[in-house]
C-alpha cells in the first residue's frame, strides 16, 4: 500500500494503482479521452495531465503508477506521492489540449447523436476556451461506412486510438487501423475490410466522441429523453449487463448498451444481442389469452382462461400430465411452473425444452459469444429439478402415456419440426403460455400470451452459474400478462399461495433449490452473485 | 593535439573491408571480451569509459546497459540506431559507410554485455547504399566467425540483421523504432516500461545510436581511463560534428567531445561562406535551441550547452549567415516536424500544424502582433506534454527562435521586411 495525498486529501491505495484510478476513489474525475480502462494505456491524448510534486513536467494520470517510495524520497516523511490535479498549471494544461483538440472539429453537436454524452462536449464546457483562435480552414477527413452496423464521422475524431485498440486487443479482428500521419492521422479500414465482427459495435461506445456511432442509433431522439433500465441481454448465456434506453410514451426500445461486469461481460456485448431488440419487435407477438371453441382459437378472458386450464388438468391422471419449461423463462417462472406441477397437478412429468440446436461458441480474443442462445438454460434446469426433456415428453406423447401438456416458451425462435408438431397433436389437452404465434401456440387449446424478457422482472442464472437480475423496461402487450402474473391465478387455482413478485418467488427459491440457499433477491445488486 | 579514433582511417580505400579492418586491430576487442570478460565486466568498463549516448539524449551507456534484468527467461535485443534523419545530422552515415565493422563490433560487444543473442541494425531506408555496405560487413563477419553460433568457441552466439527503415524520422525515436521493428506504425510508446524491462517484442532491449557503439571498441582496446581522459570529465570521448549551412568547409569532423564552438565554425569550417557575418547557430540539430552569434564561445559537449540552454543533440551544427531570413527558416524546420510528427499526442498533431500554419502567415505578410506570441504561446503547449520527445524537438526551435529573433517576425508583421 502507499499512502498519497491528491489535491490536499489523503488516501492508501494499492501499489502500482493508477494516479487516475487513486483520484476515482476520492471522487475526483481527471478528464480523459484515451485512457479505457479494458485496453491497454497509451497515453496519447495528453488530457489527463497532472502535477506530481518532485517531477519536473506535468505527468499523465492514466499511466502514471502510485508505488511506495523508500523512506528518504517520501514527500514530508510520508506520502509516496504528492499529486495535484486542479492547479492553474494543470488547468492550464487542460484547457490547451481541449484547444488543439477543437482546432479541426466541426462543433457540430446539434446534430451530432454524441450529444449529452460526448467527453468533448463535456469537458469544453467544463475545462475549456469558449472561443476558438484557429482560423484557418479545417481538416475534413470522410464520413465513411465502416460496416454492416457503423459509421464514421472523421471530422468529429479525436484520434484517441480507442477503436483500434479495441479491434486489436479485444476482438483481435484488427479491421481497422490510424493511416497516413500526423496532421493526416485518420481512422480507415484497412484494405478490403470491413468492420464486420460480432462486437464491432461497441467501437461506438468506446469512442469518447460521436465519430464513431452505429447505424442503429443514428439521428434517433437525443439520449437524455431515454428512461434507462439496467437489465441483463437475453441473446445468449453469457448474460451480459445492459443499460436498455427506452421511452415510456410509446413503450419501445432505442438503444442497448452494456454495462461493466467484471465477472460476466467486462465493458463489452455482442451486435446480436445489442439488436437483439429489433428481432423480438418483429415477432408476430400473442397479444391475449386464446381458448379453443369448436375447433378455432377465439379471444379469452383472463379469469376464465386460466379456470379452464386448472378445470382440465384435474380431469386427467396426474401420469398423464406434463409441464416443459423454458431456458427463455426466467427461473421464478420456471420455479412456479414446476411447482404447479408437482404440488399442484402432482405429477412428476417435469422437462426442460431442449428443442433448440446449440450453436457453436464464437470466441474473440477477449470476449466469447456463447452457442446456448437461451438466456437461462442452466437457471431453468436448476429451477425444474428434472432430468427429463422435452424430447422425452414427446416420446410418451406419440406412446399416448401423456395426453396433457402445460408448455411454457418465451424465445424468439420456433424450432419444433413438422414432425414434433404431428406428434403434439395426438395431445387432448395442450396448453401454451409464449410471446409469439408459432405452429405450437395455433394446435392449442389455450394460448396464453406472456412477456418477453424485456418486459418483466426476475433472475437468470447464465452458464457461468451466476445469478442475475433482468429488469422490465417496457410493457408487454395490453392485454397480455408477465408469466408470473399468470402463475398467480393458476396457484390460485391449485390452492397453493400466491407468489405475487418476483422477489417473493426468489425467496422460495432461496429457501429451497440447491446452490440458491441463502441469497436474496435484492442482495444480488447490479452485478449479481455466484451459485453456491 | 586531438588524434583522431573513429574517423582515422575511413577515407582509405579499402577501410569497410573486413581485411583492413583487422589490420588496424579491429575485432580484437570482440575477442577479448568473448574470452576474457563476462558480461557485467563490459559493463562496468563502459560505465568507467563515462560513455554517453550519441543519438542526442546523452545517456550514460553503460548505466543503460546495467538496467537489463541480469536473469530472465525472455530473449534479450540489442538494436542498433541508424535511422539517422535529424536535420543537419550525417555523422553516422559516414560511420556506416567507412568503417562498417566498428558499428558491427561494437553492437556484438553491446550484445554480449546485455546477454543478447540477436541484434538489429534499423537502418534509415533512404541509406541504401549504406545497408547494402552493412549487409556485406556482416556477411564477412559471419564467414570469419565473429558472427553466428558459438562464436570463437565461446559458447556464446549472435545474430546481426539489417532491418530498413520505410522513412520516418519518428522511427529513430527508440520505442518508435521498436514498434516499427515489430512491423507496426512508428508510434512511440509512453514510458515505463522502459526498453530495458521491456522492449521489442516485450523483451528486455537496448537501442543504442551508431556512433556510441562504434566508440566501444576502442574503450576495449584502450581502456576506460584513455576514453574518459579525452574531453569533458562529465561526458568525455571522440566525437563527431557535423557542420553545415553557411561554412566554406561543411563536413563531418572528429575531435574530442568539448571542441569549442568557433573553433568549429572558424577552424574546421574555414568561417563563414563568402566572407559574411555570422547571425545564428543551431549546434547541435534542427531541433535544439539556436544560439545567437554572440554564444557561440561554449564548448560542444552536453554540459556546456545545457548551461546555455541548447543542447549537443546530435551534434549536427548548422550555420546561419547575416542574410539568414530567420521567419522563414523557423518555417522550414517547422513544415519538417508537423509533417514527422507521428499523429498520436494531441499537442503534437494539432500544435506543429496549427504553428506551421501561423508562421506561414506571419511569413506571408498577413501576420499580427498576436500571431507571434500565439506562436510562442503554441510552442509552450506542444513542450514537455507529450509521449516522446519529438514534441520538444518542434517546441524549442520556435521558442528560442521567436524569443531571439523576435524583431524579424515583427519586421514581417509591420511591413519592414519586402514579402516575396
Ligand atoms: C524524434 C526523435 C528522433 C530520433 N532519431 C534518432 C536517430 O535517428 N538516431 C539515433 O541514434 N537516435 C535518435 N533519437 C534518440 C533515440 O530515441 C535514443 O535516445 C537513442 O537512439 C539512444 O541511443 P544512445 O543512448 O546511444 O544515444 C531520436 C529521438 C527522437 C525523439
Ligand atoms: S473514431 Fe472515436 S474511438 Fe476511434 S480514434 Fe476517433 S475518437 Fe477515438
Ligand atoms: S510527441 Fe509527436 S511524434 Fe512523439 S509520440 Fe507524440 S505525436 Fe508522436
Ligand atoms: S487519458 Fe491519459 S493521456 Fe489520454
Amino acid at each position: 500500500m502507499a499512502l498519497i495525498k491528491i489535491d490536499g486529501q489523503e488516501l492508501e491505495v494499492k501499489n502500482g494503482t493508477t494516479i487516475l484510478d487513486a483520484a476515482k476513489e476520492v471522487n475526483k474525475e481527471i478528464p480523459h479521452y484515451c485512457y479505457h480502462p479494458g485496453m491497454s494505456i497509451v497515453a496519447s491524448c495528453r488530457m489527463c495531465m497532472v502535477k506530481v510534486e518532485g517531477m519536473p513536467k506535468l505527468t499523465t494520470a492514466c499511466s502514471t503508477r502510485i508505488g511506495e517510495m523508500p523512506p528518504q524520497r517520501k514527500v514530508d516523511g510520508k506520502y509516496d506521492m504528492v499529486v495535484t490535479t486542479n492547479s492553474d498549471e494543470v488547468k492550464q494544461a487542460q484547457e490547451s489540449v481541449l484547444e488543439f483538440l477543437l482546432l479541426n472539429h466541426p462543433v457540430d453537436c446539434p446534430e451530432c447523436d454524441q450529444a449529452g454524452e460526448c467527453f468533448l462536449q463535456d469537458y469544453s464546457f467544463k475545462y475549456g476556451k469558449d472561443r476558438s483562435r484557429f482560423e484557418f480552414e479545417k481538416r475534413v477527413p470522410p464520413r465513411k461506412d465502416m460496416g454492416p452496423n457503423m459509421l464514421l464521422i472523421g471530422t468529429r475524431c479525436i484520434l484517441c486510438s480507442r477503436c483500434v485498440r479495441f479491434t486489436q486487443e479485444i476482438s483481435g479482428t484488427d479491421e481497422i487501423m490510424v493511416k497516413q500521419r500526423g496532421y493526416h492521422a485518420e481512422i480507415d479500414l484497412f484494405p478490403g475490410q470491413s468492420l464486420d465482427n460480432k462486437l464491432s459495435m461497441n467501437t461506438a461506445d468506446v469512442c469518447p466522441v460521436g465519430a464513431l456511432v452505429t447505424k442503429d442509433f443514428l439521428f434517433k431522439p437525443r439520449n437524455w429523453r431515454y428512461e434507462k433500465t439496467r437489465s441483463i441481454c437475453p441473446g445468449c448465456s453469457v448474460g451480459c449487463n445492459v443499460q436498455i434506453e427506452h421511452m415510456q410514451e410509446d413503450n419501445k426500445m432505442y438503444r442497448f448498451k452494456p454495462l461493466e461486469n467484471q465477472e460476466v461481460n467486462q465493458w463489452w456485448m455482442c451486435d446480436d444481442g445489442r439488436l437483439l431488440y429489433h428481432v423480438y419487435g418483429k415477432l408476430n407477438r400473442l397479444e391475449y389469452p386464446q381458448v379453443r371453441k369448436n375447433d378455432q382459437l377465439q379471444r379469452g378472458h383472463w379469469r376464465l382462461s386460466m379456470k379452464a386450464v386448472a378445470n382440465r388438468l384435474k380431469e386427467f391422471d396426474p401420469s398423464q400430465v406434463a409441464f416443459v419449461g423454458s431456458g427463455y423463462a426466467s427461473n421464478e417462472e420456471n420455479y412456479l411452473l414446476q411447482k404447479i406441477a408437482r404440488e399442484g397437478v402432482k405429477t412428476k412429468h417435469v422437462a426442460i425444452d431442449d428443442k433448440y440446436p446449440r450453436e457453436k461458441d464464437i470466441a474473440y480474443k477477449k470476449f466469447t459469444i456463447k452457442g446456448e442462445k437461451l438466456p437461462n438454460y442452466q437457471g431453468a434446469q436448476d429451477m425444474l429439478q428434472s432430468s427429463a426433456t422435452f424430447s422425452d415428453i414427446l416420446k410418451k406423447i406419440d406412446k399416448g402415456e401423456i395426453k396433457a401438456l402445460y408448455y411454457l416458451g418465451g424465445g424468439p425462435q420456433f424450432t419444433l419440426s413438422e414432425a414434433d408438431i404431428d406428434i403434439l397433436k395426438k395431445l387432448d389437452f395442450l396448453v401454451v403460455q409464449d410471446i409469439q404465434k408459432t405452429p405450437l401456440s395455433e394446435i392449442a387449446d389455450v394460448v396464453l400470451a406472456g412477456a418477453s424478457a424485456y418486459e418483466k422482472d426476475g433472475t437468470f442464472t447464465n452458464y457461468q452459474q451466476r445469478v442475475q437480475r433482468i429488469r422490465q423496461a417496457v410493457l408487454p402487450p395490453m392485454a397480455a400478462k408477465t408469466d408470473l402474473e399468470i402463475f398467480q391465478e393458476l396457484l390460485d387455482l391449485f390452492d397453493l399461495p400466491k407468489a405475487l413478485r418476483a422477489q417473493l418467488v426468489f425467496k422460495e427459491i432461496a429457501e429451497k433449490v440447491k446452490g440458491y440457499q441463502g441469497m436474496d433477491y435484492r442482495g444480488l445488486g447490479d452485478l449479481g452473485m455466484a451459485k453456491g | 593535439m586531438y588524434e583522431k579514433v573513429l574517423t582515422k582511417d575511413i577515407n582509405m580505400p579499402e577501410s569497410r573491408k573486413l581485411a583492413y579492418y583487422e589490420k588496424v586491430g579491429g575485432y580484437r576487442s570482440w575477442k577479448k571480451a568473448l574470452k576474457e570478460m563476462d558480461p557485467d565486466a563490459v559493463i562496468e568498463l563502459v560505465k568507467a569509459s563515462k560513455l554517453r549516448g550519441r543519438g542526442g539524449a546523452g545517456f550514460p551507456t553503460g548505466v543503460k546497459w546495467g538496467f537489463v534484468p541480469k536473469s530472465t527467461d525472455k530473449p534479450h535485443y540489442m538494436l542498433v540506431n541508424a535511422d539517422e534523419s535529424e536535420p543537419g545530422t550525417f555523422k553516422d552515415r559516414l560511420l556506416m559507410a567507412g568503417m562498417p565493422h566498428s558499428t558491427i563490433e561494437g553492437a556484438a560487444i553491446g550484445s554480449y554485455a546485455i546477454r543478447a543473442n540477436t541484434c538489429y541494425i534499423y537502418i534509415r531506408g533512404e541509406f541504401v547504399r549504406e545497408a547494402r555496405i552493412l549487409e556485406e560487413a556482416i556477411a564477412e563477419a559471419y564467414a570469419k566467425g565473429y558472427l553466428g553460433k558459438n562464436i570463437f568457441g565461446s559458447g556464446y552466439d549472435l545474430d546481426m540483421y539489417v532491418h530498413r527503415g520505410a522513412g520516418a524520422y519518428i522511427c529513430g525515436e527508440e520505442t518508435g523504432l521498436i514498434e516499427s521493428l515489430e512491423g507496426k506504425r512508428g508510434w512511440p510508446r509512453t514510458k515505463p516500461p522502459f526498453p530495458a524491462i521491456e522492449g521489442v517484442f516485450r523483451c528486455p532491449t537496448i537501442v543504442n545510436n551508431v556512433e556510441t557503439l562504434a566508440c566501444v571498441p576502442y574503450i576495449l582496446e584502450r581502456g576506460a581511463e584513455w576514453f574518459a581522459g579525452i574531453g569533458p570529465e562529465s561526458g568525455p570521448g571522440p566525437k563527431l560534428y557535423c557542420l553545415s549551412g553557411h561554412v566554406e568547409k561543411p563536413g563531418v569532423y572528429e575531435d574530442a567531445m568539448g571542441l569549442p564552438l568557433r573553433k568549429l565554425i572558424y577552424e574546421y569550417g574555414g568561417g563563414i561562406l563568402n566572407g559574411k557575418k555570422l547571425k545564428a547557430v543551431i549546434p547541435g540539430g534542427s531541433s535544439v535551441p539556436v544560439l545567437t552569434a554572440d554564444e557561440i564561445d561554449v564548448d560542444m559537449d552536453f554540459d556546456s550547452l545545457a548551461k546555455i540552454g541548447s543542447m549537443l543533440g546530435s551534434a549536427g551544427c548548422i550555420v546561419m549567415d547575416e542574410d539568414t531570413d530567420m521567419v522563414n527558416t523557423l518555417l522550414n524546420i517547422a513544415h519538417f516536424y508537423r509533417h514527422e510528427s507521428c499523429g498520436q499526442c494531441t499537442p503534437c498533431r494539432e500544435g506543429t500544424t496549427w504553428a506551421e500554419k501561423v508562421l506561414h502567415k506571419i511569413k506571408s505578410g498577413h501576420g499580427t502582433m498576436k500571431d507571434v506570441d500565439l506562436l510562442y504561446e503554441i510552442s509552450g503547449n506542444i513542450g514537455t506534454r507529450t509521449i516522446c520527445p519529438l514534441g520538444d524537438a518542434a517546441a524549442m526551435p520556435i521558442e528560442s527562435f521567436v524569443r531571439k529573433f523576435r524583431h524579424e517576425f515583427e519586421a514581417y508583421v509591420t511591413k519592414e521586411v519586402e514579402v516575396a
